[in-house]
């Protein structure tokens, strides 16, 4: 997929401080990635959504040595059955598990090098939740 | 069933050489010997059907270079599900009269750039919300699908590593094969870690090669007078994710619906196919697929495999070739998994031949997002 204009916006708003997920105008779908329509109506009348601090859980990790971890997660806020794919940040994340219950955060971009986004910048990311 | 339509020869490019190879030298040494089992010329081609990550205009280059000028061009890209998916498009230009020889081919030669590089051509990008998180693409995907299985089904890791070891144990029986010893659990686990539960040995092989396909029709194929001819009794395919996020279920994949499409095609079903090619890209590949395909009931694929069924003398032998984890893997296993089916239902695959009248073979593309189902018959 490329750094189409959707995402655009969404890392837009990460980077200014801002948490938010696609939302569909037609059918009040919330889902993950960005995308040019609707996955659950098909229309294109699409706006956005205020997620920060959503809750979610853990729901299938992969460590990576000395690299940090990244995890697929489940958020209620995102009700078409997608999911949320980023680096889990802070501590705990080489010991986290299926299930645990995260948080949805901003966190510096570790990657250098990509298209419309820079080493440094904030982006939507997970993090754990004490419990 | 089955679309009288048939793939009338094949040939594959050696997985090892010494020399610096150029891709479309291994893909048209690949189209040569295919064209020759198949007793026909290079100019009696009409269709040409490739997909390849290091050639670009594919299907316009490698027409060049075998002196051919053919009418109909297909070079259809969605990755290890690409070559399947073209004898779906052959099959159905050759029903409708538009062509009557097709070429389908692939080769790469990411070894040799390996070798010459230190880095090897890609043949998918991760999505960019993936990429910023740092993961090992497409590595991270599928050990994704791999830590949810094992969790879903509180499985142990030693099924994963069964399908390696089954894996290794046809390779050892095909001369042709790049990993040729056997392995054990305790060597996957002592191979460096990639990304969990992953190790190197949970990965496929990076090869040379190439193979390619002559098709055509069976009334074609009966006036050249050929005998060994395989039938193709159904093609599938679907996409339903490109990226993680979007995958419905990371332990049930697209299989479902070209499984059940394919079998509906060709008026059969699991039971009564004889052996099965998986794109085994990584170890979880073939767990997942086995389920889908209607071949085990949920959960059940790796305890199915671990106990030996899908290995030699097994009652469903897979991957006969060795797979992408042991036989080889130039960037896309597709086509390879139509050239063993081929192989076996001909009989001619050596030590390591079982009884088949039926094939399935199923190929997948990018992080499990393209699937394709092809069965065949002689
Ligand atoms: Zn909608």
């Amino acid at each position: 997929m490329n750094m189409n204009k959707h995402l655009r916006h969404y890392l837009g708003r990460a980077a200014a401080g801002e948490l938010v997920f696609p939302r569909c105008e037609e059918c009040a779908a919330v889902f993950m990635p960005p995308r040019a329509a609707c996955p659950a109506c098909g229309t294109d009348a699409l706006g956005w959504t205020p997620v920060g601090g959503a809750q979610g859980t853990i729901y299938s990790i992969s460590r990576h040595s000395n690299e940090g971890s990244v995890a697929l997660c489940e958020f209620e806020v995102l009700n078409t059955g997608t999911r949320f794919y980023g680096q889990l940040v802070g501590p705990g994340n080489q010991q986290a598990q299926i299930g645990q219950p995260v948080e949805l955060t901003l966190a510096e971009c570790t990657v250098s090098g990509m298209d419309a986004v820079d080493q440094g910048q904030l982006i939507p990311s997970i993090k754990l939740v004490e419990n | 069933m089955s679309t009288s339509v048939v793939i009338a020869g094949t040939g594959v490019a050696p997985t090892r050489a010494d020399e610096h190879r150029d891709t479309m030298d291994v893909m048209a040494q690949a189209c040569i010997e295919a064209t020759r089992d198949a007793g026909i010329q290079l100019r009696d081609i009409d269709a040409i059907f490739t997909a390849t990550a290091q050639v670009a205009l594919p299907t316009l280059a490698l027409a060049e270079y075998l002196g051919i000028t053919p009418r109909y061009l297909d070079s259809t890209v969605h990755g290890g599900a690409s070559n399947l998916s073209h004898l779906q498009h052959a099959v159905a230009a050759i029903n409708a009269g538009q062509i009557e020889v097709a070429l389908i081919a692939y080769g790469s030669t990411q070894r040799t750039a390996l070798k010459a590089t230190g880095t090897r051509p890609m043949v998918a990008a991760a999505p960019p919300l993936e990429a910023m998180a740092n993961p090992r693409y497409p590595i991270t995907s599928y050990a994704l699908m791999a830590s949810r299985y094992l969790h879903q089904w509180e499985v142990p890791r030693e099924y994963l590593s069964a399908v390696a070891i089954a894996a290794s144990r046809w390779g050892a029986l095909n001369p042709a094969a790049q990993r040729r010893e056997l392995l054990s659990h305790e060597e996957i686990l002592a191979s460096p870690a990639v990304a969990e539960p992953f190790h190197t040995l949970d990965c496929c092989l990076i090869t040379d090669g190439a193979g390619a396909l002559v098709v055509m029709s069976q009334q074609k194929a009966k006036s050249l007078g050929l005998a060994q001819t395989v039938t193709i009794a159904a093609v599938a395919d679907v996409t339903e994710h490109d990226g993680m996020m979007a995958m419905p279920d990371l332990t049930s994949t697209g299989a479902r619906l070209t499984g059940a499409s394919a079998f509906e095609q060709a008026g059969f079903g699991p039971n009564e196919v004889n052996t099965v090619q998986i794109y085994d890209a990584f170890t979880i590949n073939p767990i997942l697929i086995l389920e889908d395909l209607g071949f085990c009931d949920r959960g059940q694929a790796g305890r199915f495999i671990a106990d030996g069924h899908t290995s030699p003398g097994g009652k469903l032998p897979m991957n006969t070739s060795g797979g992408g984890l042991a036989y080889t893997h130039p960037g896309m296993f597709g086509i390879y998994t139509i050239l063993e089916s081929v192989a076996q239902l001909r009989g001619r695959a050596g030590q390591r031949q079982v009884p088949a009248k039926t094939a399935l073979a199923h190929g997948i593309g990018g992080t499990m997002s393209s699937h394709s189902t092809v069965l065949l018959t002689v």
